[in-house]
Protein backbone atom coordinates (compact mmCIF):
# COMPACT_ATOMS: atom_id res chain seq x y z
CA UNK A 1 0.00 0.00 0.00
CA UNK A 2 1.49 3.29 -1.01
CA UNK A 3 1.62 5.64 1.87
CA UNK A 4 1.15 9.17 1.33
CA UNK A 5 3.71 12.44 2.61
CA UNK A 6 1.92 13.06 5.73
CA UNK A 7 -0.99 10.93 7.28
CA UNK A 8 -3.05 11.65 10.33
CA UNK A 9 -5.23 9.67 11.97
CA UNK A 10 -7.79 9.55 15.11
CA UNK A 11 -6.07 13.11 15.93
CA UNK A 12 -7.38 14.15 18.67
CA UNK A 13 -6.17 16.55 21.41
CA UNK A 14 -7.59 18.04 25.02
CA UNK A 15 -6.54 20.97 27.18
CA UNK A 16 -6.45 20.22 30.99
CA UNK A 17 -7.54 23.04 32.27
CA UNK A 18 -8.78 24.02 36.13
CA UNK A 19 -12.43 24.34 34.57
CA UNK A 20 -12.08 20.94 33.26
CA UNK A 21 -11.04 19.15 29.95
CA UNK A 22 -11.31 21.70 26.96
CA UNK A 23 -11.55 18.93 23.81
CA UNK A 24 -9.38 20.87 20.61
CA UNK A 25 -9.37 18.42 18.36
CA UNK A 26 -11.65 15.53 17.94
CA UNK A 27 -10.79 12.68 15.43
CA UNK A 28 -9.51 14.57 12.62
CA UNK A 29 -7.80 12.34 9.77
CA UNK A 30 -6.45 13.12 6.67
CA UNK A 31 -3.37 12.63 4.55
CA UNK A 32 -1.54 14.72 1.88
CA UNK A 33 0.00 13.68 -1.42
CA UNK A 34 3.28 14.84 -2.57
CA UNK A 35 2.96 17.58 -3.86
CA UNK A 36 -0.14 19.06 -3.14
CA UNK A 37 -0.95 22.52 -1.74
CA UNK A 38 -3.24 21.98 0.81
CA UNK A 39 -5.41 24.76 2.86
CA UNK A 40 -6.48 24.24 6.47
CA UNK A 41 -9.46 26.54 6.87
CA UNK A 42 -11.68 27.28 9.75
CA UNK A 43 -13.01 29.77 12.02
CA UNK A 44 -11.23 31.74 14.39
CA UNK A 45 -10.86 29.47 17.88
CA UNK A 46 -10.78 26.19 16.14
CA UNK A 47 -7.80 24.07 16.79
CA UNK A 48 -6.41 25.01 13.40
CA UNK A 49 -3.34 26.71 15.15
CA UNK A 50 -3.28 23.53 17.54
CA UNK A 51 -3.18 21.37 14.47
CA UNK A 52 -0.26 22.86 12.80
CA UNK A 53 1.41 22.36 15.70
CA UNK A 54 0.69 18.69 16.26
CA UNK A 55 1.69 17.97 12.88
CA UNK A 56 4.66 19.57 13.15
CA UNK A 57 5.63 17.85 16.34
CA UNK A 58 6.34 20.84 18.79
CA UNK A 59 2.90 19.66 20.63
CA UNK A 60 2.17 15.59 21.25
CA UNK A 61 -1.57 14.74 21.25
CA UNK A 62 -3.82 13.42 23.61
CA UNK A 63 -4.27 10.94 21.06
CA UNK A 64 -4.41 9.68 17.75
CA UNK A 65 -1.19 9.42 15.20
CA UNK A 66 0.66 11.54 12.86
CA UNK A 67 2.75 10.01 10.27
CA UNK A 68 5.77 11.32 7.75
CA UNK A 69 6.60 9.32 5.16
CA UNK A 70 5.31 6.53 7.01
CA UNK A 71 7.17 7.07 9.91
CA UNK A 72 5.27 7.72 13.50
CA UNK A 73 6.80 11.23 14.12
CA UNK A 74 7.92 12.08 17.88
CA UNK A 75 9.41 15.29 18.31
CA UNK A 76 10.08 17.11 14.89
CA UNK A 77 11.08 15.40 11.78
CA UNK A 78 13.70 15.93 9.85
CA UNK A 79 12.61 17.75 6.42
CA UNK A 80 9.71 19.55 8.01
CA UNK A 81 9.87 23.33 7.89
CA UNK A 82 7.43 26.19 9.49
CA UNK A 83 6.60 29.34 8.52
CA UNK A 84 4.94 31.01 11.65
CA UNK A 85 2.27 34.10 11.38
CA UNK A 86 4.12 36.54 13.78
CA UNK A 87 7.53 36.84 11.68
CA UNK A 88 8.28 39.29 14.65
CA UNK A 89 8.84 36.69 17.06
CA UNK A 90 10.23 34.16 14.86
CA UNK A 91 13.00 35.81 12.92
CA UNK A 92 16.22 36.64 15.56
CA UNK A 93 16.72 40.27 16.02
CA UNK A 94 20.58 40.06 16.48
CA UNK A 95 21.30 37.59 13.99
CA UNK A 96 21.53 39.47 10.61
CA UNK A 97 19.37 38.24 7.73
CA UNK A 98 21.43 35.90 5.94
CA UNK A 99 22.36 34.99 9.29
CA UNK A 100 18.92 34.27 10.14
CA UNK A 101 18.25 32.21 6.93
CA UNK A 102 21.44 30.03 8.06
CA UNK A 103 20.32 29.48 11.14
CA UNK A 104 18.92 26.12 10.99
CA UNK A 105 21.50 24.98 8.98
CA UNK A 106 24.26 25.16 11.26
CA UNK A 107 26.07 21.85 12.75
CA UNK A 108 24.26 20.12 9.68
CA UNK A 109 26.69 21.93 6.72
CA UNK A 110 29.66 23.18 6.14
CA UNK A 111 30.11 26.77 5.90
CA UNK A 112 30.39 27.44 2.28
CA UNK A 113 27.36 25.17 1.22
CA UNK A 114 25.25 27.09 4.13
CA UNK A 115 26.48 30.44 2.31
CA UNK A 116 25.05 28.90 -0.89
CA UNK A 117 21.78 27.69 0.02
CA UNK A 118 21.82 31.36 1.76
CA UNK A 119 21.95 33.07 -1.06
CA UNK A 120 19.94 31.26 -3.22
CA UNK A 121 16.80 30.97 -0.88
CA UNK A 122 16.96 34.86 0.00
CA UNK A 123 17.05 35.23 -4.19
CA UNK A 124 14.07 32.95 -4.80
CA UNK A 125 12.10 35.27 -2.31
CA UNK A 126 13.57 38.38 -4.08
CA UNK A 127 15.92 39.33 -1.22
CA UNK A 128 18.92 39.39 -2.91
CA UNK A 129 21.43 41.52 -1.51
CA UNK A 130 19.72 42.12 2.06
CA UNK A 131 21.67 39.45 3.61
CA UNK A 132 23.34 41.66 5.77
CA UNK A 133 20.61 44.00 6.74
CA UNK A 134 19.01 43.00 9.94
CA UNK A 135 15.21 42.04 10.32
CA UNK A 136 13.98 44.79 12.05
CA UNK A 137 15.27 47.56 9.44
CA UNK A 138 12.73 45.85 6.67
CA UNK A 139 9.05 46.28 6.25
CA UNK A 140 6.66 43.70 7.64
CA UNK A 141 6.30 41.88 3.85
CA UNK A 142 9.95 41.69 3.41
CA UNK A 143 10.47 39.87 6.82
CA UNK A 144 7.69 37.18 6.43
CA UNK A 145 9.96 36.55 2.88
CA UNK A 146 12.75 36.48 5.27
CA UNK A 147 11.32 33.70 7.25
CA UNK A 148 9.81 32.01 4.15
CA UNK A 149 13.47 31.99 2.54
CA UNK A 150 14.60 30.09 6.03
CA UNK A 151 12.42 27.67 5.82
CA UNK A 152 13.49 26.91 1.91
CA UNK A 153 17.38 27.14 3.32
CA UNK A 154 15.97 23.59 5.01
CA UNK A 155 15.13 21.99 1.35
CA UNK A 156 12.30 21.04 2.80
CA UNK A 157 9.96 18.17 1.99
CA UNK A 158 6.90 19.44 3.88
CA UNK A 159 6.28 23.17 4.60
CA UNK A 160 3.94 24.25 7.35
CA UNK A 161 2.54 27.54 7.52
CA UNK A 162 0.44 29.24 10.25
CA UNK A 163 -1.50 31.94 8.58
CA UNK A 164 1.76 33.21 7.42
CA UNK A 165 0.30 36.84 5.82
CA UNK A 166 -2.59 37.39 8.19
CA UNK A 167 -0.40 40.45 9.38
CA UNK A 168 0.39 42.29 6.17
CA UNK A 169 -1.62 44.52 4.29
CA UNK A 170 -3.69 43.23 1.58
CA UNK A 171 -0.89 44.48 -1.18
CA UNK A 172 1.77 42.52 -0.14
CA UNK A 173 -0.16 39.53 0.74
CA UNK A 174 -1.52 39.25 -2.98
CA UNK A 175 1.85 39.39 -3.51
CA UNK A 176 3.49 36.89 -1.18
CA UNK A 177 0.94 34.38 -2.14
CA UNK A 178 2.47 34.89 -6.24
CA UNK A 179 5.53 34.41 -4.31
CA UNK A 180 4.68 31.06 -2.62
CA UNK A 181 3.41 29.77 -5.68
CA UNK A 182 6.54 30.55 -7.73
CA UNK A 183 8.47 28.88 -5.12
CA UNK A 184 6.96 25.81 -4.18
CA UNK A 185 7.01 25.20 -8.06
CA UNK A 186 10.85 26.02 -8.07
CA UNK A 187 11.14 23.34 -4.84
CA UNK A 188 8.76 21.27 -5.54
CA UNK A 189 7.75 21.13 -2.06
CA UNK A 190 4.76 19.89 -0.21
CA UNK A 191 2.74 22.53 1.33
CA UNK A 192 0.03 22.72 4.32
CA UNK A 193 -1.17 25.88 4.82
CA UNK A 194 -3.72 27.46 7.80
CA UNK A 195 -5.68 30.11 7.03
CA UNK A 196 -9.00 31.58 8.51
CA UNK A 197 -9.53 33.44 4.89
CA UNK A 198 -11.38 30.85 2.52
CA UNK A 199 -10.88 33.52 -0.53
CA UNK A 200 -6.91 32.92 0.16
CA UNK A 201 -7.24 29.20 1.03
CA UNK A 202 -9.16 28.51 -2.57
CA UNK A 203 -6.64 30.94 -4.68
CA UNK A 204 -3.45 28.65 -3.10
CA UNK A 205 -4.59 25.44 -2.96
CA UNK A 206 -5.11 22.18 -4.91
CA UNK A 207 -6.90 21.15 -2.29
CA UNK A 208 -9.15 22.65 1.02
CA UNK A 209 -9.85 21.15 4.26
CA UNK A 210 -12.25 22.90 6.69
CA UNK A 211 -12.85 22.85 10.26
CA UNK A 212 -15.46 23.36 12.30
CA UNK A 213 -15.63 24.86 15.73
CA UNK A 214 -13.87 23.40 18.60
CA UNK A 215 -14.11 20.82 19.55
CA UNK A 216 -12.84 20.88 15.81
CA UNK A 217 -13.70 17.68 13.48
CA UNK A 218 -13.01 18.01 9.29
CA UNK A 219 -16.33 18.97 7.68
CA UNK A 220 -14.83 19.36 4.25
CA UNK A 221 -12.60 18.00 1.82
CA UNK A 222 -12.51 19.93 -1.27
CA UNK A 223 -10.91 19.44 -4.43
CA UNK A 224 -10.17 22.83 -6.34
CA UNK A 225 -10.94 23.06 -10.02
CA UNK A 226 -8.49 25.61 -10.90
CA UNK A 227 -5.63 25.23 -13.28
CA UNK A 228 -2.00 26.44 -12.73
CA UNK A 229 -0.61 28.74 -12.83
CA UNK A 230 -2.57 31.21 -11.22
CA UNK A 231 -3.44 34.63 -11.13
CA UNK A 232 -5.00 36.98 -8.79
CA UNK A 233 -7.37 38.29 -11.57
CA UNK A 234 -8.43 35.98 -13.99
CA UNK A 235 -8.03 33.37 -10.99
CA UNK A 236 -9.96 35.10 -8.82
CA UNK A 237 -12.78 35.95 -11.48
CA UNK A 238 -13.27 32.58 -12.65
CA UNK A 239 -16.58 30.69 -12.16
CA UNK A 240 -14.61 27.72 -10.48
CA UNK A 241 -13.11 30.00 -8.12
CA UNK A 242 -16.26 31.80 -7.46
CA UNK A 243 -18.35 28.32 -6.37
CA UNK A 244 -15.77 26.40 -4.51
CA UNK A 245 -15.32 29.36 -2.19
CA UNK A 246 -19.18 29.82 -1.50
CA UNK A 247 -19.02 25.55 -1.37
CA UNK A 248 -16.45 26.13 1.51
CA UNK A 249 -17.97 29.07 3.47
CA UNK A 250 -20.96 27.53 3.39
CA UNK A 251 -19.68 24.10 4.89
CA UNK A 252 -17.58 25.93 7.17
CA UNK A 253 -21.20 27.84 8.78
CA UNK A 254 -23.01 24.80 8.40
CA UNK A 255 -20.90 22.61 10.52
CA UNK A 256 -20.98 23.27 13.76
CA UNK A 257 -20.93 20.08 15.85
CA UNK A 258 -22.16 20.12 19.57
CA UNK A 259 -23.44 23.94 18.32
CA UNK A 260 -26.34 24.14 20.21
CA UNK A 261 -25.03 22.16 23.14
CA UNK A 262 -22.00 23.98 23.27
CA UNK A 263 -22.70 26.10 26.12
CA UNK A 264 -23.07 23.28 28.26
CA UNK B 1 26.53 48.54 7.11
CA UNK B 2 24.82 51.32 4.92
CA UNK B 3 22.05 50.98 7.68
CA UNK B 4 24.70 51.72 10.75
CA UNK B 5 25.71 55.39 9.53
CA UNK B 6 22.20 56.48 9.00
CA UNK B 7 21.25 55.34 12.33
CA UNK B 8 24.64 57.38 13.54
CA UNK B 9 23.90 60.57 11.87
CA UNK B 10 20.71 60.70 13.09
CA UNK B 11 21.86 61.14 17.05
CA UNK B 12 25.44 62.30 15.80
CA UNK B 13 25.03 65.67 16.42
CA UNK B 14 23.60 65.11 19.86
CA UNK B 15 25.90 62.26 20.80
CA UNK B 16 28.36 65.27 20.79
CA UNK B 17 26.54 68.00 22.08
CA UNK B 18 24.91 66.91 25.10
CA UNK B 19 27.70 65.35 26.78
CA UNK B 20 29.86 68.44 26.37
CA UNK B 21 26.76 70.33 27.91
CA UNK B 22 26.91 67.71 31.29
CA UNK B 23 30.70 68.16 31.38
CA UNK B 24 30.30 72.37 31.46
CA UNK B 25 28.10 71.93 34.44
CA UNK B 26 30.38 69.41 36.17
CA UNK B 27 33.46 71.73 35.06
CA UNK B 28 31.65 75.01 36.85
CA UNK B 29 30.70 72.92 40.46
CA UNK B 30 34.35 72.17 40.50
CA UNK B 31 35.53 75.53 40.12
CA UNK B 32 32.89 76.71 42.70
CA UNK B 33 34.13 74.14 45.19
CA UNK B 34 37.60 75.45 44.26
CA UNK B 35 37.24 78.52 45.33
CA UNK B 36 35.00 78.00 47.69
CA UNK B 37 37.78 75.54 50.07
CA UNK B 38 40.41 77.77 48.43
CA UNK B 39 39.48 80.77 50.72
CA UNK B 40 37.51 78.94 53.23
CA UNK B 41 40.98 77.14 54.16
CA UNK B 42 39.38 74.04 56.46
CA UNK B 43 41.29 71.42 57.33
CA UNK B 44 38.37 69.22 56.62
CA UNK B 45 38.18 70.26 53.44
CA UNK B 46 41.14 70.52 50.71
CA UNK B 47 40.90 72.06 47.47
CA UNK B 48 39.68 69.76 44.60
CA UNK B 49 43.12 70.45 43.26
CA UNK B 50 45.08 69.47 46.15
CA UNK B 51 43.02 66.37 46.15
CA UNK B 52 43.36 65.57 42.59
CA UNK B 53 47.14 65.85 42.93
CA UNK B 54 47.47 64.29 46.00
CA UNK B 55 46.00 60.91 44.15
CA UNK B 56 48.77 62.07 40.85
CA UNK B 57 52.01 61.76 43.69
CA UNK B 58 50.44 59.07 45.60
CA UNK B 59 49.74 56.43 42.70
CA UNK B 60 50.39 58.09 39.56
CA UNK B 61 54.17 59.69 39.87
CA UNK B 62 56.23 55.78 39.53
CA UNK B 63 59.00 55.31 37.14
CA UNK B 64 56.48 53.63 35.21
CA UNK B 65 53.83 55.98 36.10
CA UNK B 66 51.92 53.62 39.03
CA UNK B 67 53.73 53.94 42.25
CA UNK B 68 54.76 51.34 45.14
CA UNK B 69 51.12 52.74 46.94
CA UNK B 70 48.90 52.23 43.93
CA UNK B 71 49.88 48.37 44.13
CA UNK B 72 49.68 48.78 47.88
CA UNK B 73 46.50 50.48 48.32
CA UNK B 74 44.69 50.50 44.99
CA UNK B 75 45.37 46.85 43.02
CA UNK B 76 44.17 44.92 46.20
CA UNK B 77 40.73 46.27 46.02
CA UNK B 78 40.75 45.63 42.28
CA UNK B 79 41.13 42.37 42.10
CA UNK B 80 38.83 41.48 45.12
CA UNK B 81 36.08 43.16 42.88
CA UNK B 82 37.17 41.96 40.06
CA UNK B 83 37.62 37.84 41.08
CA UNK B 84 34.10 38.83 43.43
CA UNK B 85 32.06 39.87 40.64
CA UNK B 86 33.65 37.13 38.25
CA UNK B 87 31.95 34.66 40.76
CA UNK B 88 28.90 37.05 40.97
CA UNK B 89 27.89 36.94 37.05
CA UNK B 90 28.73 32.90 36.64
CA UNK B 91 26.41 31.70 39.42
CA UNK B 92 24.02 34.07 38.57
CA UNK B 93 23.62 34.01 34.81
CA UNK B 94 24.07 29.89 35.60
CA UNK B 95 21.30 29.87 38.23
CA UNK B 96 19.11 32.36 36.50
CA UNK B 97 19.34 30.37 33.06
CA UNK B 98 18.09 27.35 35.11
CA UNK B 99 15.44 28.64 37.08
CA UNK B 100 14.33 30.61 33.97
CA UNK B 101 14.10 27.66 31.87
CA UNK B 102 12.70 24.74 33.91
CA UNK B 103 9.41 25.75 35.68
CA UNK B 104 9.73 23.10 38.02
CA UNK B 105 13.35 24.50 39.49
CA UNK B 106 12.02 27.52 39.71
CA UNK B 107 9.41 26.70 41.81
CA UNK B 108 11.59 24.46 44.04
CA UNK B 109 13.94 27.57 44.86
CA UNK B 110 12.15 30.34 43.97
CA UNK B 111 10.89 31.88 47.61
CA UNK B 112 14.13 30.68 49.02
CA UNK B 113 16.06 32.75 46.58
CA UNK B 114 13.65 36.05 47.25
CA UNK B 115 14.57 35.54 50.95
CA UNK B 116 18.07 35.55 50.53
CA UNK B 117 18.25 38.55 48.44
CA UNK B 118 16.07 40.58 50.93
CA UNK B 119 19.20 39.76 53.20
CA UNK B 120 21.39 43.39 52.69
CA UNK B 121 25.15 42.32 52.27
CA UNK B 122 27.38 43.73 54.57
CA UNK B 123 24.65 42.23 56.98
CA UNK B 124 26.63 38.55 56.32
CA UNK B 125 30.20 40.61 57.35
CA UNK B 126 30.24 39.53 60.78
CA UNK B 127 29.01 36.08 60.03
CA UNK B 128 31.39 35.86 56.94
CA UNK B 129 34.35 36.72 59.21
CA UNK B 130 33.67 33.95 61.46
CA UNK B 131 33.06 31.84 58.45
CA UNK B 132 35.97 32.25 56.23
CA UNK B 133 38.34 34.30 58.19
CA UNK B 134 39.67 37.80 57.52
CA UNK B 135 41.56 37.18 54.17
CA UNK B 136 40.65 37.81 50.76
CA UNK B 137 38.55 34.97 50.65
CA UNK B 138 36.05 36.50 53.32
CA UNK B 139 36.04 39.65 51.17
CA UNK B 140 35.50 38.48 48.27
CA UNK B 141 32.53 35.72 49.29
CA UNK B 142 30.83 38.86 50.58
CA UNK B 143 31.01 40.88 47.05
CA UNK B 144 30.03 37.67 45.21
CA UNK B 145 27.13 37.08 47.62
CA UNK B 146 25.71 40.54 47.53
CA UNK B 147 26.31 40.79 43.42
CA UNK B 148 24.65 37.37 42.59
CA UNK B 149 21.28 38.50 42.96
CA UNK B 150 20.40 41.83 40.46
CA UNK B 151 22.21 39.30 38.03
CA UNK B 152 20.72 36.06 38.78
CA UNK B 153 17.22 37.50 38.54
CA UNK B 154 17.97 39.64 35.88
CA UNK B 155 18.81 36.74 34.02
CA UNK B 156 16.26 34.72 35.34
CA UNK B 157 13.39 37.38 34.04
CA UNK B 158 15.18 37.83 30.91
CA UNK B 159 15.12 33.78 29.81
CA UNK B 160 11.18 33.74 31.10
CA UNK B 161 10.73 36.36 28.69
CA UNK B 162 12.30 35.03 25.76
CA UNK B 163 9.65 34.94 22.98
CA UNK B 164 7.78 31.34 22.70
CA UNK B 165 8.47 31.65 18.50
CA UNK B 166 12.07 31.77 19.08
CA UNK B 167 12.11 28.61 20.67
CA UNK B 168 9.48 27.49 18.25
CA UNK B 169 11.88 28.26 15.37
CA UNK B 170 14.91 26.47 17.14
CA UNK B 171 12.57 23.30 17.86
CA UNK B 172 11.92 23.43 14.17
CA UNK B 173 15.31 23.59 13.34
CA UNK B 174 15.80 19.96 15.43
CA UNK B 175 18.47 21.92 18.03
CA UNK B 176 19.50 20.14 20.95
CA UNK B 177 20.07 21.56 24.15
CA UNK B 178 23.02 23.42 24.18
CA UNK B 179 22.61 24.97 21.17
CA UNK B 180 19.28 26.30 22.28
CA UNK B 181 20.92 27.52 25.06
CA UNK B 182 24.02 29.36 23.12
CA UNK B 183 21.99 30.62 20.05
CA UNK B 184 18.87 31.42 20.98
CA UNK B 185 18.03 31.39 24.88
CA UNK B 186 21.37 33.74 25.79
CA UNK B 187 21.22 36.15 22.48
CA UNK B 188 17.73 36.59 23.34
CA UNK B 189 18.55 37.19 27.17
CA UNK B 190 21.28 39.44 26.94
CA UNK B 191 19.87 43.13 27.20
CA UNK B 192 18.51 41.81 30.53
CA UNK B 193 21.40 39.78 31.57
CA UNK B 194 23.50 43.31 30.89
CA UNK B 195 21.36 44.92 32.95
CA UNK B 196 22.05 42.92 35.45
CA UNK B 197 25.58 43.42 34.97
CA UNK B 198 25.58 46.78 35.25
CA UNK B 199 23.44 46.85 38.59
CA UNK B 200 25.27 43.93 40.65
CA UNK B 201 28.90 46.21 39.67
CA UNK B 202 27.40 49.04 41.23
CA UNK B 203 26.47 46.91 44.15
CA UNK B 204 29.93 45.10 44.23
CA UNK B 205 32.00 48.26 45.26
CA UNK B 206 29.52 48.87 47.79
CA UNK B 207 30.15 45.63 48.99
CA UNK B 208 34.20 46.07 48.62
CA UNK B 209 34.46 48.91 50.57
CA UNK B 210 32.33 47.27 53.51
CA UNK B 211 34.53 44.86 53.64
CA UNK B 212 37.35 46.29 53.22
CA UNK B 213 36.41 48.68 56.48
CA UNK B 214 36.74 45.76 58.77
CA UNK B 215 40.12 43.51 59.78
CA UNK B 216 41.44 44.68 56.39
CA UNK B 217 45.47 45.55 55.87
CA UNK B 218 45.66 47.03 52.46
CA UNK B 219 42.65 48.15 49.84
CA UNK B 220 40.89 51.40 49.13
CA UNK B 221 38.59 51.23 51.96
CA UNK B 222 41.20 50.25 54.58
CA UNK B 223 43.22 53.55 53.20
CA UNK B 224 39.92 55.32 53.71
CA UNK B 225 39.10 54.48 57.39
CA UNK B 226 43.18 54.48 58.06
CA UNK B 227 43.50 58.63 56.99
CA UNK B 228 40.31 59.31 58.31
CA UNK B 229 41.41 57.82 61.99
CA UNK B 230 44.63 58.97 61.75
CA UNK B 231 43.26 62.80 60.65
CA UNK B 232 45.00 62.73 57.21
CA UNK B 233 42.19 64.36 55.43
CA UNK B 234 43.68 65.21 52.15
CA UNK B 235 44.04 61.56 52.23
CA UNK B 236 40.85 60.35 52.88
CA UNK B 237 39.33 62.64 49.90
CA UNK B 238 41.94 61.10 47.66
CA UNK B 239 40.45 57.90 48.99
CA UNK B 240 36.91 59.19 47.99
CA UNK B 241 37.98 60.39 45.02
CA UNK B 242 39.72 56.79 44.25
CA UNK B 243 36.10 55.25 44.95
CA UNK B 244 33.96 57.22 42.73
CA UNK B 245 36.64 57.13 39.63
CA UNK B 246 36.20 53.35 40.24
CA UNK B 247 32.54 53.04 39.92
CA UNK B 248 32.33 55.68 36.93
CA UNK B 249 35.45 54.02 34.97
CA UNK B 250 33.81 50.45 35.54
CA UNK B 251 30.75 51.95 34.37
CA UNK B 252 32.25 53.20 31.39
CA UNK B 253 34.00 50.13 30.53
CA UNK B 254 30.64 48.20 30.71
CA UNK B 255 29.08 51.00 28.66
CA UNK B 256 31.95 50.46 25.93
CA UNK B 257 31.53 46.23 26.23
CA UNK B 258 27.85 46.64 26.19
CA UNK B 259 28.00 48.79 22.53
CA UNK B 260 29.86 46.03 20.88
CA UNK B 261 28.06 43.16 22.25
CA UNK B 262 24.19 44.77 21.55
CA UNK B 263 25.37 47.00 19.17
CA UNK B 264 22.41 45.22 17.23
CA UNK B 265 20.11 45.78 20.29
CA UNK B 266 21.04 49.71 20.42
CA UNK B 267 20.80 50.45 16.37
CA UNK B 268 17.09 48.58 16.77
CA UNK B 269 16.11 51.19 19.73
CA UNK B 270 17.23 53.90 17.18
CA UNK B 271 15.41 52.85 14.45
CA UNK B 272 12.09 51.19 15.88
CA UNK B 273 11.67 54.16 18.40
Amino acid sequence: MPTSLLEVENLHHVYRTDRGDHVVLDDISFAVEEREFVSIVGPSGCGKTTLLRTLSGLLKPSGGSVSLDGTRIDGVPEGLAMVFQDYRASLFPWRRVGANVEFPLVGTLGRAERRERMRESLEAVGLEGFEDRYPWQLSGGMQQRVAIARALAMRPRLMLMDEPFASVDAQTRSELEDLLLKVRDQFDMTILFVTHDVDESVYLSSRVLALSKAPTVRTADVVVPLATPRDQISSREHPDFVTTRSEIAQLIRQARPGGLDHDA
Amino acid sequence: MTTVTTAGTATGSRRFVAPLRGWLTAVALIAIWQVWTATNGSLYFPTPWEIVDNARVRWFSGSSLLTEAFFREVTPSLGRLAVGLLIAWVVGISIGVLIGRSRVVAELVEPLLHFMRAMPGPVLLPLALVLVGTGNSMRISLIAFGAVWPILFNTYSAVRRVPVGYLAAGKVARLGRGATLFRIVLPAASTGIFAGIRVSTALGIILLIASELVAATNGIGFGLTQSQRSFQFLDMWTFILALSALGYLSNLLLSAVERVVLRWHTLQLAITH
